[in-house]
């Protein structure tokens, strides 16, 4: 409540003295907004349970559908059992309550002040997971899973199975603006789990194949550095979805060799290369039918500029 | 509505007794609010449809599309259109064909102060939360929504195309244990 009293203060205040001034009412400007200061509304699941599909709760249906073969055939997935719950569920079969966040380190919406955050004068919509440091312990880390069949033109074909231990997103987050009359933003998705594992097996979920593991994953990506490098989500006017991520490409200017020029530009790229949004992926070990691949390692992969549009088939 | 009781009887009371008193933080204290709120929900959404009008027009076909639940007529269900944004090449990002019936019983609403628990966290919190007991279980009748992008906002403006994606289909029961809670964060 003392929140919500000191925002209605500041904006009344801003309000007030708007009106002694120019004696009319005007519009919040963003850098009105971008004052904002951080202070949001925090998100815990206590003893949650997500448990829902078709081979659950006494049956019903939970289909995906829209998607075809290569051979125009309509595929319908059948969801028997999508799964949130304490870790140690076996797969989905022991489904105990878990707490997702924590009340001193809560799931969080806030404004933020985008002066922090490299977009000057405006505030930021952020939803962002609890923070790495002092994060989410092993019993609030949930275990989650998906099993599904996939039905091609009405026959059942084939059962997948995927169960993610102990899944933890610390760290990630969403951040939007509005930018250029178009909305822009940055993402975090961080995701760490000791075991993710992935096995078919036939339509009535019998006769299961090997299981494809990955242990001890650890997922850092992030896209998106402010204004400098906005990530773009749109649809475009013949209704096909565009998501980018801004080019680096014409950032400062050459010399003749290819190189930037020294100044204020080329300040701002290597601030970009060391500091800018980095993905690093780390599998501890790849194992295919108890066969074990070894570690995989992908580090500061950045990305200078993405593209991505839906085409029709 | 009881607080204004007890403290209206307080009132007489003390006032029988002597004359009027100022209430003591600690009497205030002895005020019980009320458990919260309990609520319980049956929500149908379009279920026979409900084709979109073309502005003006309330005559001819444009109210008769045929609805049922196995019709993929754009016009029917409800429709939710976003528009991200980019100047006049933009399109619509749309959650169409929305129908079908949530039910629940039992979504609780109330004020809880957490001093425990939390394996060790609660004493540190020691605050309120506003805290949103989930359903144990939601039940669906012939839920259904397809993404779906889209040149127009609606399938009745002229140039209207429209890509679907995927479609959703819940016919049945879901889980759903436990509590939101939701409290105030940063330092204000």
């Amino acid at each position: 409540m003392l929140i919500i009293t000191n925002k209605i203060l500041v904006v009344l205040t801003l309000f007030a003295s708007s009106t002694l001034v120019n004696a009319d009412l005007i519009t919040l400007e963003d850098s009105d907004l971008s004052e904002v200061d951080g202070e949001g509304i925090g998100l815990v699941l206590e003893d949650f349970i997500y448990n829902a599909g078709e081979a659950v709760n006494g049956g019903g249906t939970f289909e995906i559908n829209g998607l075809q073969t290569s051979d125009d055939k309509d595929v319908t997935i059948s969801i028997s059992q999508f799964y949130i719950a304490a870790s140690g569920s076996n797969q989905g079969t022991i489904l105990n309550p878990v707490n997702i966040g924590r009340l001193n380190n809560p799931f969080n919406i806030e404004l933020r002040d985008g002066d922090n955050y490299g977009v000057d004068n405006k505030a930021i919509f952020e939803f962002s997971a609890p923070s790495v440091a002092n994060g989410s312990r092993l019993s609030e880390r949930p275990d989650v899973g998906i099993r599904f069949d996939l039905d091609i033109d009405g026959n059942p074909f084939q059962s997948l199975d995927n169960h993610i231990k102990s899944l933890s997103i610390d760290g990630s987050y969403l951040r939007l603006w509005g930018g250029g009359g178009r909305m822009e933003g940055e993402v975090a998705l961080n995701i760490y789990t000791p075991n993710m594992a992935f096995f078919a097996c036939d339509s009535n979920h019998e006769n299961c194949g090997q299981t494809v593991e990955f242990r001890d994953v650890s997922i850092e990506a992030k896209l998106g550095y402010g204004e400098f490098q906005p990530v773009t989500f749109d649809v475009s006017s013949d209704g096909h979805f565009h998501f980018s991520v801004g080019t680096l490409e014409g950032k400062c200017a050459t010399n003749s060799t290819g190189g930037c020029v020294s100044g204020s530009d080329r300040n701002v790229l290597i601030d970009f290369y060391d500091n800018g949004p980095k993905t690093n992926i780390y599998i501890d070990n790849v194992v295919v039918a108890g066969q074990e691949f070894g570690t995989t390692t992908v580090s500061n992969l950045q990305i200078q500029y993405l593209d991505v549009r839906s085409r029709d088939l | 509505m009881i607080k204004i009781i007890i403290t209206f009887v307080t009132l007489i009371y003390s006032s029988l007794s002597m004359a009027l008193e100022a209430l003591a933080e600690e009497e205030m204290q002895k005020v019980l609010g009320q458990g919260g709120v309990y609520l319980s929900g049956d929500i149908t959404i379009n279920d026979n449809g409900g084709p979109l009008n073309v502005s003006g027009a309330t005559i001819g076909d444009v109210w008769q599309k045929s609805c049922i639940p196995t019709s993929t007529d754009v016009r029917c269900g409800a429709r939710i259109a976003v528009n991200a944004g980019d100047g006049a090449n933009s399109g619509w990002l749309v959650l169409d064909n929305i129908r079908g019936r949530f039910s629940f019983e039992g979504l609780t609403l109330k004020t809880r102060t957490i001093d425990s628990g939390f394996d060790g966290d609660g004493v540190i919190f020691n605050s309120d939360v506003l805290e949103i007991g989930l359903p144990n279980t939601v039940s669906y009748g012939g839920v259904s929504y397809t993404l779906a992008n889209s040149s127009e906002a609606r399938p009745t403006d002229s140039g209207f195309s429209q890509t679907d994606i995927f479609s959703v289909n819940i016919n049945g029961d879901v889980s759903l244990r436990g509590n939101l809670l939701l409290f105030p964060t940063g330092t204000p």
